[in-house]
């Protein structure tokens, strides 16, 4: 995998001699084990011999002899493989998403969050949800397409309502992107108040978590993982040039109001595949972005896949938390998140006090 | 790391080899085989009792008996209801409320606004609806009741609303607007809730009985709600412990022992593998599948049967998932008995039919 990871970097960075090679081995493995610790706790206690025997004995030409109980096979196949696959996802997606809206916003706290976008798609979803249309139609999940419309439909909102002849002010645009954002979560409060008595399974749907991811979730997501991620990561060097100024983006020959719409449609697209399989799960988009470029540096060219790994990584491990620090009960991962999250929100708040001033 | 998780999907999906051996299907057993007689293959051995293997002779007793004395029982218990001496209603009334302070009617309240499902259903039940001039939006039953005036859904009260239909009594199930009610001068009154003993409703009835002055009526709705809860409990009395249970209401959600339905599960000597649980929690799949529950009450539509995680659990093995018609359990009023004898009747149906 590293092999394949290095060949890859190698191409798309051929000029950047500066690469930080060893850090990036370095996370690469810290990525590893975090999945395997995933792989290995759980609310049942598996032994770990078993554990890898159940592993590798679905890969094929090895026959391990199998003295385990059926249930553990099904337990890491069936639930846990599939939830850490799910989240790895979903985390990518978000903070996909969210690097794009930083950069294309230069908003450091630009966060699908906060620009309304994921209230959107919850609130599309929450419509689907609620009307008692079948969530897969004809084998397609519409799911997604209702949290798109409904993603695309706030961002559109708020992107007109901050448009200017001259541009689109960033500032203005987060304002209204907020107001959206608050005026969608109470529209599907409103929905939900006033449908059905129990709220219970919506309630925990949209505060976020994968107790009932399957593969199949991942099946649907992936696609718009690629798709997404390749758009993003074609522009990244437009994206590079647009950190400095929009008109300097413009003079080196950078439609920028064209690369505009494109990304945002990008990202809300990843954006609300992810929430329709996840919920409400916020501070991904932010949290990991931000250690990416730490570590990495602001080009996006290595911006955006590290971001992936890393946001895919913080939400396994999240959601590793999440399912087994109440044990045998679970708690919504977008609790552990908001931990996590709020106070590097803060961080970065006070970190760039005089920049949004 | 994405290859990775890409190669996981893919094997995740195709699902090319055969796992395991795969065990040998389990005959759709009557439950009440499985109680009575085999040991069901549970893996791995769990930390709960081992189930009773009574005696042949109990288990060729019981089926028989049990109907008949179903029958006696209840016939006998109506005909009793009906010679029973005329009570009457004695007023000044004394209830204790929650915080042990003690409300005194000195006669029927006339207009009561009762914020509670299981209030309103047993103020009809015992004949007494016409008191009833304000509830919340979440009362479904009686159909009486709909034309029943709204004050607000059930957490958020409208004070105004309730002021204005000037009640005469106002009966809470929370403490929110308590104090908020009896500083406008209302009469409020909010008991003790009934969290871990069902037959305490039996209580509950005769109380707004012996408010309203129905107490004939509330004895008798009482009296037929112990009896049936004793009928079940005789019947069952020769087992030591039955089948091994889960209830999802939604997400895995799942109550706990320590609940009204986890004291239904004692009742029915069913092992609640979500024995830990306090209340209601989420409880992660992962411990479902490990505890092999042999009965599953799925409150909400049956996720489990098409759900390839729970394919080797004995209750789908065994076609043992419910759906339960309607949600009796979920309020504590005169109907949550019926609740009891359905789950009695689909987990033993050899023994109530």
């Amino acid at each position: 995998m590293q092999q394949d990871i290095d060949n890859k970097s190698e191409k798309a960075y051929v000029v950047n001699l500066s690469f930080p090679w060893i850090r990036t081995a370095f996370c690469l493995l810290a990525a590893f084990i975090c999945c395997i610790l995933a792989a290995l706790i759980g609310s049942v206690t598996i032994a770990p011999d078993a554990a890898i025997a159940i592993t590798f004995t679905r890969l094929p030409f090895i026959e391990i002899k199998n003295d385990w109980p059926v249930s553990w096979n099904i337990i890491l196949w069936e639930l846990r493989y599939p939830r850490i696959a799910l989240a790895m996802l979903v985390g990518a997606a978000l903070s996909v998403s969210g690097a794009t809206y930083q950069g294309l916003f230069r908003n450091p706290l630009a966060d699908p969050y906060l620009i309304g976008v994921a209230s959107g798609a919850a609130l599309g979803a929450t419509i689907v949800f609620l009307s008692g249309i079948p969530s897969v139609i004809a084998g397609i999940s519409i799911l997604p397409i209702a949290a798109f419309i409904g993603g695309i439909g706030a961002v559109t909102a708020a992107y007109t309502l901050a448009r200017r002849s001259t541009g689109t002010p960033l500032t203005t645009l987060i304002l209204a992107g907020v107001a959206i954002g608050s005026f969608t979560t109470a529209v599907a409060s409103i929905l939900m108040l006033r449908s059905d008595p129990d709220l219970r399974p919506i309630l925990s749907w949209l505060m976020g978590g994968f107790i009932r991811a399957q593969w199949s979730q991942s099946l649907y997501l992936l696609p718009y993982l690629i798709l997404g991620f390749t758009v993003v990561f074609t522009y990244s060097r437009i994206l590079n040039a647009m950190q400095l100024e929009e008109e300097y983006a413009s003079s080196v020959g950078v439609n920028v109001e064209k690369t505009k719409k494109i990304l945002i449609l990008t990202a809300t697209v990843i954006t609300a595949a992810a929430v329709s399989f996840s919920g409400l799960i916020g501070f991904v988009g932010l949290v990991a972005p931000h250690t990416a470029r730490l570590i990495w540096g602001s080009d996006f060219r290595n911006l955006i896949p590290m971001s992936a790994l890393l946001g895919g990584c913080f939400l396994v491990l999240s959601d590793l938390v999440a399912r087994t620090i109440v044990s045998p009960g679970e708690l919504p991962v977008g609790i552990i998140t908001s931990l996590v999250g709020a106070p590097f929100f803060i961080y970065l708040l006070v970190k760039n006090r005089s920049n949004i001033q | 790391m994405l290859f990775i998780t890409l190669v996981m999907i893919a094997l995740g999906c195709t699902n090319s080899k055969e796992p395991q051996k795969p065990l040998p299907s389990e005959p759709a057993s009557a439950p009440i085989e499985t109680i009575s007689t085999t040991k069901p293959p549970i893996l791995p051995a769990p930390a709960a009792p081992a189930l009773p293997a009574p005696t042949a002779t109990i288990r060729a007793d019981i089926p028989g008996k049990s109907s008949a004395t179903n029958k006696r029982l209840f016939s006998k218990h109506i005909e009793r209801a009906k010679e029973q001496p005329k009570l009457f209603a004695e007023f000044p009334v004394s209830i204790p409320d929650r915080y042990g302070k003690e409300i005194i009617f000195d006669e029927a309240p006339e207009r009561i606004i009762a914020f509670d499902s299981a209030a309103i259903e047993t103020l009809f039940a015992i004949g007494e609806g016409h008191r009833v001039i304000g509830t919340h939006d979440y009362v479904i039953y009686p159909p009486e009741a709909s034309d029943v005036m709204r004050v607000g859904d059930a957490f958020n009260m409208d004070i105004e609303a309730v002021l204005n239909l000037e009640p005469d009594l106002v009966y809470l199930f929370y403490p929110t607007y308590k104090d908020q009610l009896e500083d406008a001068g209302l009469k409020v009154l909010l008991i003790e809730t009934i969290e871990d003993d069902f037959k305490k409703m039996a209580d509950h009835f005769r109380m707004w009985g012996a408010i309203t002055g129905a107490v004939n009526n509330s004895e008798s709705i009482a009296e037929d709600f112990e009896a049936r809860v004793e009928i079940i409990e005789t019947a069952l009395a020769p087992f030591e412990s039955g089948p091994s249970v889960f209830q999802d209401v939604g997400s895995f959600w799942t109550p706990g022992n320590d609940t009204l339905v986890g004291n239904v599960f004692e009742v029915l000597k069913l092992v609640n593998i979500a024995s830990e649980v306090k209340g209601y929690a989420q409880i992660s799949p992962e411990v479902i599948v490990e505890r092999n529950p042999q009965y599953i009450i799925s409150s909400y539509g049956d996720i489990f049967s098409t759900d390839p995680a729970f394919a080797e659990v004995l209750a789908i093995k065994n076609r043992a998932v419910f759906v339960p018609n309607e949600d009796y359990l979920s309020v504590s009023g005169p109907r949550f008995i019926l609740g009891v004898e359905e789950m009695a009747k689909l987990i033993y149906p050899g023994i109530f039919k």
